[in-house]
């Protein structure tokens, strides 16, 4: 007989990182972007000056 | 003057119009191809082909104006 | 008298079993969709191959020592093959439409939904809990992920689990549009999406570097497959070891599917195959993939509720991997709406997010169950 618990257990658990790795990730994704794009116009503005 | 932009990254397969065409809108102006698929990019309104910028075999980014209509 | 019985009972004729010519027919199904219908040729004709050569009687193949059973053991069930396909897709796929918009990885993980309802979906019908994983991440439409996942949980069934993955990834075309309509309304999917952003080359640098951090850190058992994915993206991104990324991506991956489809298509031999599972596999494949749509576009919908710059729904559809076609499905549905709609890039998005969506489901799966 299948354990339910277990069985819960396993897809919860996966449903939650899996979600949760990915916002993670976005997160991340998103401010490292903003970084990398603010310090390139920084060079840019540097460069002009 | 209406601008029509490549909507993406790709390769011009062919131009179906030339200039002092008369399009509609939703007519087929150029095919892309692009993930080994062809595109078809429509005219976005009525009008006049007034510049063709791209031929069979350019590569075209977001910024290339393919044609351009009056 | 008994040296004539001996001699013949060497031949294989003699040894081969209804079964055993059950197996080849499957194996002439699979030839004739991927040599007249186009179906993944690739993978279905070495896995066709492998279950044909792999059910003749007294080869030898599939004993210990054997060529099938050192394909198998050494590349598959020791986790070596699928961490190498990763490594030529990931030198073939561009990040650059995540970093552009990356709430487009939170409907790779939506898709990731159907993995779950297929899973409960197997336990209903009696499989055990490593089994209704393995058709579970079916739904991922991920053949390496599948194959790497069973043979972790249930190496016996991993010659239907990767079949079925793969056949239905072929089926994408026809299984997306009713339900990503369904769930949709013609208003929405003609909706047309924001010029995406241009994304600068530290970026995409950067991006396989975030990533193997994020995910290793907080998945490590995902690490075989992300490793080798962010590995390879970073040979191709860098730019600077050109060889490196055509070997992944060309000579090393082709290598590495003869091996994978010759060593999948040896599992299946008659008494693994023609089982009732195999059909269970079957059933609930399909329905893995009809709720990873539903899921990837009833997110995106919901993500829409709370946030300004929105996406068009339809390519939530896109978060079932099977890249790059699920996005074109929805490009062309796009497209049918709205003739001035080109969602090809932006469905590109969910679409490789759904990668490292399965790609982590398995990974926690490994960690649940074993």
């Amino acid at each position: 007989m299948v354990d339910w618990d277990a069985a819960v257990r396993v897809a919860l658990s996966g449903i939650v990182s899996v979600f949760a790795v990915l916002a993670v990730l976005q997160v991340t994704v998103q401010v490292a972007g903003a970084i990398i794009n603010s310090q390139a116009q920084k060079q840019k503005e540097k460069q002009k000056a | 003057m209406v601008q029509v932009n490549a909507p993406m990254v790709g390769k011009v397969l062919s131009v179906e119009v030339k200039v002092g065409d008369q399009v509609k809108k939703n007519d087929v102006v150029v095919t892309l191809e692009a993930m080994k698929m062809q595109i078809k990019v429509y005219a976005p309104s009525d009008g006049e082909v007034a510049e063709v910028n791209v031929s069979a075999g350019d590569v075209v980014n977001t910024e290339t104006v393919l044609v351009a209509l009056k | 008298m008994n040296q004539l019985i001996e001699i013949f009972s060497g031949v294989g004729i003699t040894q081969l079993t209804a079964g055993n010519i059950a197996m080849w027919l499957i194996a002439f199904v699979l030839f004739y969709l991927a040599i007249k219908k186009g179906v993944e040729p690739l993978l279905l004709v070495p896995i066709g191959f492998g279950i044909f050569a792999a059910n003749f009687p007294l080869t030898g193949l599939l004993e210990e020592g054997g060529l099938f059973y050192i394909f198998y053991h050494y590349g598959i069930e020791n986790e070596l093959i699928p961490p190498l396909i990763f490594l030529g897709l990931g030198a073939m796929t561009d990040f650059g439409p995540v970093i552009a918009n990356p709430k487009t990885l939170l409907l790779g993980a939506a898709a990731q939904l159907g993995v779950y309802v297929a899973f409960f979906g197997a336990l209903l019908m009696g499989f055990t809990i490593s089994e209704a994983a393995c058709i579970g991440i079916i739904g991922g439409a991920d053949g390496p992920t599948s194959i790497f996942l069973s043979a972790n949980l249930a190496p016996h069934m991993m010659g239907s689990v990767a079949v079925a993955a793969y056949s239905y990834m072929a089926l994408v075309p026809i299984i997306i549009p009713p339900i990503a309509k369904l769930l949709t309304t013609k208003q929405e999917r003609a909706m047309v999406m924001t010029q995406m952003r241009m994304v600068s080359k530290t970026e995409k640098i950067v991006f396989p570097l975030l990533t193997s951090i994020v995910i290793m850190l907080l998945v490590p058992k995902s690490a075989p497959l992300i490793a080798m994915f962010m590995l390879g993206n970073l040979f191709m991104e860098s730019g600077v070891v050109e060889r490196l990324t055509n070997v992944s991506r060309d000579a090393l991956m082709n290598i590495v599917t003869i091996l994978l489809g010759v060593g999948v298509g040896s599992t299946m031999t008659a008494e693994t195959f023609l089982t009732w599972k195999t059909i269970g596999v079957f059933i609930m494949g399909v329905v893995a993939f009809a709720f990873a749509t539903a899921g990837g576009v009833l997110i995106a919908k919901l993500m829409n509720l709370f946030t300004k710059n929105k996406v068009n729904p339809l390519i939530g559809a896109a978060g079932v991997s099977a890249v790059p076609m699920a996005a074109r499905v929805v490009h062309n549905l796009g497209a049918e709406a709205n003739p001035q709609n080109y969602l090809l890039m932006h469905a590109m998005g969910p679409n490789v997010a759904g990668v490292i969506g399965t790609a982590v489901a398995a990974g926690a799966f490994i960690s649940a169950i074993l």
